[in-house]
């Protein structure tokens, strides 16, 4: 009696069995088929932004003659009108005799400079034509670290048929101060690939949006090539100086003319050290050791905090400061000079 | 169990990230930005200033790095490279604003970890990862001071995939990542994309100390190994695993230049309590060690000779 039992219980349990499996094997490939999918989607995102934005994206050329001898170098550029105008970096025009612009599917086209901005590292050129496509401006006030970004350009002069070369990163960091000459301020740092030729090209978000303009990257001790460190100019900078620079002006960034030193004590605002004489600054009646809490209604906790905001006015904007000095908070009102 | 996550996994992606896909929105943002925020709030920079200096001015000779923060009283994590300079103050920078000293708790040469102690009680401490489980191809977020390009000491942050679990001789597995780890990202954080913590970076092994898309961390999982050794306090003392007549733990030799020396603890001493607690055996003092911190100071019940002696002893870090 007890083998029939067994025997019912196996043929009971057997199509069960076969069962369970084959839906678990089911769910796993429907899981699996999800991921991909999903994957899928991330890529085709990629694609998509990047053929609508891509055709934007030009070469730039330029002939420079140094002692009656012509060198050729040459950058990155994007359309910012639809008549032809087109931003990248003074210094990839920088002396420049002659600049051309390649535009893939097209030859070279010769380009007239019209506006510079040596502090902040940008020049507007012009070509004819009245259709061509444009990036649209974004929003790089509200950008979080981690966001994906796409860098285009031209590195190492690669494309023979002006086609840019596409890479991928994050951003690395925001609000980035990179001194010298010419002053990137409220810089956006990214790890995607930026390399020699990427300069003046464009930093795109995944939605198409252009956020900035690349122009610098960090190196040390070695060669001049990409380590994951790079900069952009913000478009929000980029805004404030646009309009005089298609015009064909040439722009001067703000400067306030103080110098601050860092202090491993926790202070309230930044404290002036020194204040360069003639400079907007003194005119005010900033005075070393006074403390600056506020700038323009923002409070200030550090000195690169300040050095972000003041470094993306045009010169001639007008600004109120809130100080502390001898305990009491005063109100000054300057109208921004720019460095001499 | 790992089917069950699975399909909460479909679930989860069915109903919140397709619609996301629909809206426009590149699902991978939300993930990232979200991983930045909470890693963002247990990094630190560190940067280690010569004995009295009293600006932070920073120059291409500073010293400088980054950190994790692992326990909200003030444990830090880091690489040991950074700390090791002697008549030098380490500083501490959380992207809070706040500012701190900190002091070694202990170091560990083989792997090149070093554990720090700061004077706070509210921090946010980074949630590990099992780094056992992480296989080529994972994606990876590194923080760091990268050049210290940051001024504001938020984190550089920088995306790349776990490109191989190694095995070095002598040491146990390290992740290798292909994310781009410049000079001032050591001692930084390696997580996963919810922001986990996959390792602590070490320096780069090239001379132009630049990004070569090849770097490597010490796994979280060897880190909490290494973390019961790095947190407990020295006291200088080899004891025998021979049981003792009358209970505690026999002394077989002293570090003469060890906290024990100097709280008077001779060869052939027994301790028979420590901080309170009476000890049994040798492996009772190793477990009770194992509650001090470097800097403690324990009191100590000896017996030499049938007497008893009270001492009081300050535990140093480890070398």
């Amino acid at each position: 009696m007890r083998f029939p039992l067994v025997w019912l219980g196996v043929f009971l349990g057997l199509p069960f069995s076969f069962g369970s499996s084959s839906l678990l094997a089911q769910a796993k490939t429907q899981e699996r088929r999800a991921i991909l999918e999903q994957a899928r989607a991330i890529e085709k995102f990629f694609i998509q932004t990047i053929e609508k934005v891509r055709p934007t994206v030009v070469v730039i050329r330029v002939e420079r003659k140094i002692g009656g001898i012509s060198r050729f170098g040459g950058g990155s550029g994007v359309f910012i009108d639809k008549n032809g105008y087109i931003l990248t970096n003074e210094h990839v025009i920088h002396q420049a005799s002659r600049i051309w612009v390649g535009v893939p599917g097209k030859n070279l086209i010769p380009a007239k400079l019209l506006g510079v901005d040596k502090e902040g590292d940008l020049a507007v050129l012009k070509i004819p034509g009245k259709n061509w496509p444009v990036a649209q401006f974004g929003d790089s006030q509200n950008l979080k670290v981690g966001q994906w970004v796409l860098a285009m350009g031209n590195p190492f002069s690669l494309a023979e048929d002006f086609t840019c070369t596409v890479t991928k990163g994050i951003i690395s960091g925001l609000h980035r101060v990179q001194g010298g000459i010419k002053m990137y301020g409220d810089a956006i740092q990214t790890d995607a690939g930026i390399n020699p030729g990427n300069s003046g090209g464009p930093l795109f978000d995944m939605y198409g949006k252009l956020i900035g303009i690349n122009g610098r990257i960090s190196i040390r001790e070695g060669r001049r090539v990409n380590v994951g460190v790079g900069y952009a100019i913000p478009v929000h900078q980029i805004k404030n100086f646009i309009e005089p620079l298609k015009r064909g002006e040439n722009v001067r960034h703000a400067f306030l003319g103080v110098s601050f030193s860092p202090e491993l004590k926790k202070v309230k605002g930044v404290r002036i050290q020194q204040v360069l004489p003639n400079s907007s600054a003194a005119k005010a009646g900033l005075r070393p050791g006074d403390v600056i809490i506020r700038f323009q209604g923002q409070p200030i906790r550090s000195f690169t905090r300040l050095q972000n905001l003041i470094s993306v006015l045009p010169a001639g904007t007008k600004v109120t400061f809130t100080i502390l000095r001898n305990g009491v908070e005063r109100k000054i009102t300057v109208k921004l000079g720019y460095r001499r | 169990m790992k089917r069950v996550w699975f399909s909460w996994f479909s679930f989860l992606f069915c109903f919140f990230v397709s619609p996301l896909l629909a809206q426009g929105r590149f699902p991978l943002d939300l993930e990232y930005t979200a991983a930045v925020e909470r890693v963002s709030r247990s990094f630190v920079s560190i940067y280690v200033l010569p004995e009295g200096q009293k600006s932070l001015i920073l120059d291409r000779n500073t010293i400088y790095g980054a950190g994790v923060i692992i326990d909200r009283n003030g444990l830090i994590l880091t690489c040991s490279r950074l700390v090791e300079k002697s008549r030098h103050t380490i500083y501490v920078f959380p992207t809070t604003g706040e500012r701190f000293q900190a002091k070694i708790l202990g170091i560990n040469r083989q792997y090149g970890v070093a554990l720090l102690k700061v004077a706070a009680s509210n921090l946010t401490p980074i949630s590990f990862a099992d780094s056992r489980k992480v296989l080529a191809g994972k994606l990876s977020l590194k923080f760091g001071n990268a050049f210290q390009t940051s001024k504001d000491f938020t984190p550089s942050v920088s995306v790349g995939t776990v490109s191989g679990v190694v095995r070095f001789p002598s040491l146990g597995p390290l992740l290798r990542t292909d994310a781009a780890v410049n000079q001032g990202d050591f001692g930084g954080p390696l997580t996963d994309s919810k922001g986990r913590l996959l390792g602590i970076l070490l320096p780069i092994w090239v001379s132009s100390r630049t990004n070569t898309y090849v770097s490597y961390a010490v796994p979280s999982h060897t880190l909490q190994k290494l973390l019961v050794d790095l947190k407990s306090g020295y006291l200088g003392i080899l004891m025998t695993v021979e049981e003792t007549k009358r209970g505690g733990a026999l002394i077989e030799e002293v570090d003469p230049a060890g906290p024990a020396a100097k709280a008077g603890i001779l060869r052939g001493d027994i301790i028979v309590e420590f901080g309170g607690v009476s000890i049994e055996s040798t492996a009772e003092l190793v477990r009770a060690l194992r509650k001090y911190m470097a800097g403690d100071r324990v009191q100590i019940l000896l017996r030499r000779r049938g007497e008893l002696f009270r001492t009081y002893v300050i535990l140093s870090r480890r070398k």
